[in-house]
Parts: C-alpha cells; sequence; structure tokens
C-alpha cells in the first residue's frame, strides 16, 4: 500500500513537470490573472517561444453561453486579456483558452478556469503614517500609531470587500529580523513601548475570500529617539533617592541634638547639687558601705552608727558627783529607793557609753541625730506640770520593781529632740520633790515610745501608792507597801 | 496493524494535499468533450447575493440621509412622501409569521426577489442620471447612487444563475414591468427632486426586503435549521 502511494505521488510529480515544460515552448500558456476589485480583471498569457508575428486570439466562456471573444487586448500590456466591469461578473465561471495563428495552423493553449471573487489580488494599502504617541517620563520606548488607507479608491464598501491586513517591521539595525503582526482588520495598529531604534514598517492586504496577498506597500521608516531611562539610570536613581532620605533621617535627628545644644547655650541648666568627686549614680544605687567608704575621706564625716535598744542600757561614769540623799525612814529597806533630786552642780557632759550594734563600744559625747540614740535629756526642776528645760542638772531615777538605775544628766549641747523631762508632781513630806518622768520624744520609733510612756505609767502609779500610805500612815513616810 | 493503517491513511492525506497544491486552480473538464461546465458551488452564489443585498441596502440607507441634508441646503423643508403612492408595487408582500414563512416554498422566495430587484433598475438609474444634472448636488450621493444601480444589476444577475441552480428553471427572465416605470421627464425641478427623493426613501425599504428573503433563502438551503425571519 504504501509503496503503492509513493509511486503515485511520483508519477504525479513528473506528469506536472513534464506538462510545464511543454507549456513553456510549444503552446501559449495563460500563466495569471489577477483582479484588484471583483470589478474588472486581466489576464495573461506566455507566448510560443521564438517565434514572432503570430497572432494571438482569447475566447472566454461563461458557463454554459457562448464563447466570446476577449473585449481588450491592449489596455492590459502585451499578451493579455483586459475585462471591464460590463464584461465581469462574479456569478459564473469564466473557462478561456489562448489560440497561437502560426504558419503551420492554430495552436490553442490549455484551457484555463478562474472565478473573479477567487483571483483578487487588491493594490497594495497606500499612504502608510505614523503618529507618535504618550510621551511619557520614565518609560524607555515611545507609543506610535502606524495607519493606511484602504487600497480600493472606487468607492466599493468594505462590507462587499472585507479585507485582512498584514503588518510587518524591523528595527534597521537588525535588518533580517523581520516581526509580522497578522490577521489585522482595521487599517491602523498601536506599537506600545517601542524600545529606541529606527524601524521599517509596510503592510499588505487581501480579501476574507481568497489568499492571495498584495504587494507590500512602500515602507515607512520610523525613528524613536531615546531621551529614555536606561535601565542603570533608573537603578542609579532609586540608590541616590534612598541614600538622601537617609541622610535627611540623619540630619533630622543631629538637629534635635543642635537644638538642644543652642537651648542649654543660651539658657544654661540649672546645676543639680553635686558633691564634687562623687558620682550621683552612686548615691541612688550604690550600697551604703561603699558610699561610706567614699565619704569617710570627706572631712568631718562620721558614718552613722545604727543604734538598737541597747542604748537604754546605760551604765554612767561615777564622776559626776551626784550624792542622792535617800529619805529612810524607819530604816525599812526600800526595794525601790526613789532617790530625791537634788540640785547640783553640773559637772560636766556625761559620758555615755553605747553599746551598738557591732559590739563597739565607743565613747562619744555627742549623739549624732540618729533616730535610735538619745541623748540624756535634761530635766527640769519645776513645780508646774509643764516642763521646760531649764538648767541641766543631773538626775537619778529608779524606777521601782526594775533592777537598774538611770543617772541622766543632760549635755549642755543636747540637741533639743532628745529631751528628757521630768514634771514635778507633788513634794514629799520630807520636803522632797515627786517629780515625774515626762518624756517628750521626737522621731523616736513607737516601740520606744511606747515603753517609755509605759514606764511612765508604771512610776506614776507607785508614786500614787506611796502617797496613799503617807497619808494613811504618816509615820511611815516613805515606806512603799 | 493499527500503526500501519494510520500511515497509510496519513499518506493519503498528504497525496492529496499535494496534488491539490500542484494541481490547477480549478480542473473544468474541456467543453468539447464533456458538456459540464464548470460552475460556482451554491454556498458561495447564495453568500455574495446576501453581501450584494446587505452592501445595497446599507448604500441606500446612507443615499437617503445625504439627499434629507441635500434638501436642507436647498431649502426644502417639508417634501412629504405619503405612504402607498410611489413605493413598491403591493404583489410582494414578505411573510410575516412563522407559518407564513414555513409555508412559503424557495420558489416563490427567489421570485420574489427577482420581482423586486427588476422593479427597481430603472427607476434606480433614471436617478443616477437626474442627479447628475443637479446643480449642487453632493458627490457622495452621485458616487452612491451610480453604485446602487451598479450592484442591482448585478445581483439581478446573481439571481438568476440562482433560479438555474436551484430550481433548475434555464432561461427564465421575466421581463421588467418597463411598461409601466415612469420616464417622464419633468420639466418642474421641485417635481423631479420630489420623485428622485420618492424612489430613494421606496427603494430603502425594498432594499431591505430583498435583503431579508435573501438571508432566508440562505438559511435554507445551506444551514437547513429553524429558518426565521427573526
Amino acid at each position: 500500500m504504501l509503496c503503492f502511494l509513493l509511486l503515485t505521488l511520483h508519477w504525479m510529480t513528473v506528469t506536472e513537470a513534464l506538462q510545464s515544460s511543454k507549456e513553456d515552448g510549444k503552446r501559449p500558456y495563460i500563466y495569471r490573472c489577477r483582479s484588484p476589485n471583483m470589478e474588472i480583471f486581466t489576464c495573461w498569457w506566455h507566448p510560443i517561444a521564438n517565434q514572432d508575428n503570430i497572432t494571438y486570439t482569447l475566447l472566454y466562456t461563461m458557463g454554459e453561453r457562448a464563447p466570446q471573444e476577449c473585449p481588450d487586448y491592449v489596455s492590459g500590456g502585451i499578451n493579455s486579456c483586459f475585462f471591464d466591469a460590463k464584461h465581469t461578473q462574479i456569478w459564473e465561471m469564466y473557462c478561456m483558452n489562448v489560440t497561437a495563428h502560426t504558419h503551420t495552423g492554430p495552436i490553442t493553449s490549455r484551457k484555463h478556469c478562474l472565478d473573479v471573487v477567487e483571483i483578487v489580488e487588491t493594490d497594495p494599502p497606500f499612504n502608510l503614517t505614523y503618529i507618535m504617541l504618550n510621551e511619557s517620563i520614565g518609560e524607555e520606548g515611545r507609543n506610535v500609531l502606524v495607519s493606511w488607507l484602504h487600497p480600493i479608491e472606487s468607492l466599493v464598501h468594505e462590507q462587499l470587500m472585507m479585507l485582512v491586513y498584514e503588518l510587518r517591521y524591523r528595527n534597521l539595525a537588525q535588518p533580517d529580523n523581520w516581526r509580522v503582526m497578522e490577521r489585522l482588520r482595521e487599517p491602523h495598529v498601536e506599537f506600545l513601548d517601542l524600545p529606541v531604534g529606527r524601524y521599517e514598517f509596510s503592510v499588505r492586504c487581501r480579501t476574507t475570500s481568497n489568499k492571495h496577498w498584495s504587494v507590500w506597500s512602500e515602507s515607512i521608516i520610523v525613528t524613536i529617539n531615546g531621551r529614555a531611562l536606561s535601565d542603570q539610570m533608573l537603578a542609579l536613581i532609586l540608590v541616590t533617592s534612598i541614600a538622601i532620605m537617609i541622610f535627611l533621617f540623619i540630619s533630622l535627628g543631629n538637629i534635635r541634638r543642635g537644638m538642644c545644644r543652642i537651648k542649654s547655650f543660651f539658657l544654661p541648666a540649672i546645676p543639680k547639687p553635686r558633691i564634687p568627686g562623687l558620682e550621683p549614680a552612686l548615691l541612688k544605687k550604690g550600697k551604703i558601705d561603699e558610699i561610706d567608704q567614699h565619704f569617710s575621706s570627706f572631712h568631718g564625716y562620721r558614718s552613722p552608727q545604727y543604734c538598737t535598744e541597747t542604748c537604754s542600757h546605760v551604765s554612767v561614769d561615777t564622776r559626776p558627783a551626784v550624792t542622792p540623799s535617800i529619805i529612810q525612814s524607819d530604816g525599812i529597806q526600800e526595794d525601790v529607793l526613789i532617790r530625791t533630786i537634788t540640785p547640783s552642780v553640773l559637772i560636766g557632759p556625761i559620758k555615755q557609753y553605747v553599746t551598738c550594734p557591732d559590739g563597739q563600744q565607743s565613747v562619744q559625747t555627742n549623739c549624732t541625730p540618729a533616730p535610735y540614740c538619745h541623748s540624756p535629756a535634761p530635766y527640769s526642776e519645776e513645780d508646774t506640770p509643764p516642763p521646760y528645760p531649764g538648767p541641766a542638772h543631773p538626775e537619778l531615777t529608779s524606777v521601782p520593781g526594775m533592777n537598774y538605775s538611770m543617772i541622766l544628766s543632760p549635755a549642755p549641747t543636747t540637741p533639743p529632740t532628745q529631751d528628757f523631762y521630768t514634771c514635778v508632781n507633788g513634794v514629799m513630806p520630807s520636803g522632797a520633790l515627786h517629780l515625774v518622768p515626762y518624756l517628750l520624744f521626737n522621731q523616736r520609733p513607737d516601740d520606744e515610745a511606747e515603753k517609755k510612756s509605759q514606764l511612765a505609767t508604771l512610776l506614776e502609779m507607785q508614786k500614787e501608792v506611796l502617797l496613799s500610805t503617807i497619808e494613811s500612815n504618816p509615820s511611815e513616810a516613805g515606806m512603799p507597801s | 496493524m493499527k500503526k500501519t493503517t494510520v500511515l497509510q491513511v496519513c499518506m493519503v492525506f498528504v497525496v492529496c494535499s499535494l496534488q491539490a497544491v500542484i494541481g490547477s486552480p480549478v480542473d473544468c473538464p474541456d467543453q468539447d468533450t464533456a458538456g459540464v461546465s464548470c460552475i460556482i458551488s451554491l454556498e458561495k452564489l447564495l453568500e455574495r447575493a446576501v453581501q450584494h443585498a446587505e452592501l445595497i441596502h446599507h448604500i441606500a440607507e446612507e443615499s437617503k440621509l445625504l439627499f434629507d441634508e441635500m434638501l436642507i441646503s436647498f431649502g426644502v423643508v417639508n417634501l412629504h412622501i405619503s405612504e402607498g403612492t410611489m413605493c413598491s408595487p403591493k404583489t410582494v408582500s414578505v411573510p410575516m409569521s412563522k407559518t407564513e414563512i414555513q409555508q412559503i416554498s424557495d420558489k416563490w422566495l427567489l421570485h420574489s426577489v427577482l420581482i423586486l430587484v427588476q422593479f427597481w433598475i430603472n427607476p434606480l438609474v433614471d436617478v443616477q442620471a437626474s442627479l447628475m444634472n443637479y446643480q449642487n448636488a453632493p458627490s457622495a450621493l452621485v458616487d452612491r447612487s451610480k453604485l446602487m444601480s451598479t450592484k442591482i444589476t448585478s445581483l439581478e444577475q446573481g439571481i438568476l444563475v440562482l433560479i438555474r441552480q436551484i430550481l433548475g428553471e434555464g432561461g427564465l427572465v421575466l421581463e421588467g414591468p418597463e411598461d409601466t416605470s415612469d420616464h417622464f421627464v419633468s420639466s418642474d425641478t421641485f417635481e423631479t427632486v420630489r420623485r428622485d427623493y420618492s424612489v430613494i426613501y421606496c427603494f430603502r425599504k425594498d432594499a431591505h426586503k430583498i435583503q431579508t428573503l435573501l438571508k432566508l433563502l440562505k438559511c435554507r438551503q445551506i444551514d437547513k435549521e429553524n429558518c426565521s425571519l427573526f
């Protein structure tokens, strides 16, 4: 089967070749017929070679009608037949042949049949023009609108002859690279963003009903100038703008600082209190030991000593010669002695031994106004209860029921906040003063104050008891029950 | 086996296409030997006929508008054409209902179109000649009237060929109603203008009729589907 097909194909090609070769020499041969607009058409034939003075006649038939001779042998050129509008119609086929009247006899060519609509080969479009559009900044190419005119000059409506266009263009820098836009229905086309360069455009057309294209129209050259920003330029612009923005941010920050400096220059800030050589941060966050270390280098600094209730246990030096006269009556041993207070001369400042938390017993004459220490307070020897810090007199008081006695001698430079007052409550029959402690504390802890008040109340109670016994039994004066 | 069959079929296609390419454009048998002459296919003929009818209708519409503009420029405002006086003969009426359309035959269609076309050939030729005599007629109007008369003549030839092919009736050439046509030449310019205007006005309607009937015929012959006028 395959072999048979191949043989058939070969035979056909050979026959055709032979026929065409025959036509060249011995018989006239109608080789081309073309119509520009379906209203007229022309046919051309090849004459017999190497023979002159031969007349040719062309006979044609339309359908089944009688043959007619060619109406015009001239208008189409030599060896041609021109059919005008009266002789052209599109409803029937034309079949024609050419007869050469030679010396030997007439030689007739092969019959050639045609349909006028299918041999339409329009004139090429004309008046090709272009318009540059859309000059925009930042784009590399330009938009170009290329337009042309319908080739049919006579008023044959586009409806009758639907035309299809084909446009080709090339960049003249690459002359072999034609690019084609096919199947265009409108006589214009817009190119978007055509790159920089020189371009050549040309157009051709054909009717939709047949396949013969017209010849290419006259070309036009379009030059697109590069005002364009290339990619590199664009990148450069981008980088520059980013750098400018960064610079602006930094400079704004610097301006703020600069403004602060100017402000401080014109309106200097009031300096905060500072100890030269000492960092304020240390005071804020430093430990007390470190601060002590720093401060100890300063003149006259004494680190604060934090004292507890051991201050209460005071042992007093015996130097101040205070000789209380003991009221004794009937030699009754008293558990608690209430010593009278006699005005005596202040010998001197009482040295007060203070036991401090660190175990060190230091002697100090002046207690700094630490909250946990109190110095001997002055006492008053007044009759009236409101005590007033009068002249300093040493005082020895003891608390009944408590096995200690205190001699409190006021220091001349006692800070007023450390006063220890006594009030004269009454006068004993023997002439001794009955003193009641009146404690005036400032900046004492509450428990200390509470203790003192308790002491005071206790003393008060004892004295009342004593008074009552004295009143009840005057012979037993001073004898507590 | 399948593969070889496919290959053979492909080869057949190739050979046939080659033959089509190599062979002459139209292989019509010799007129001497066989009485069969080459004919254009019915499909192509109908398509061309419809195209002609559409073109004629379109040009008729444009011509009427141009004529109106021309009359306004002449200062003629109220040139009223009374309906039914000078328009097409009433013998040809277009079927409207679906049943009517189904009843009419292709023969009726073809003959109706032929009557219409033949009716208008002469009036259009006269109008074209008349417009050439106008003093200030626009060239667009003159060209269009020329085109109309040319195309309607061509369409008549086409309809005759169609009748021959579809109906098999040879040589049916209805003599146009030349006797009834009005070839009067009026010395009155106004009457001439009025007549020309009425020809264009009425022909526009009939051109639409011709187009419609031919489309219906084409639908019946080619598409063979449910064809209707709407």
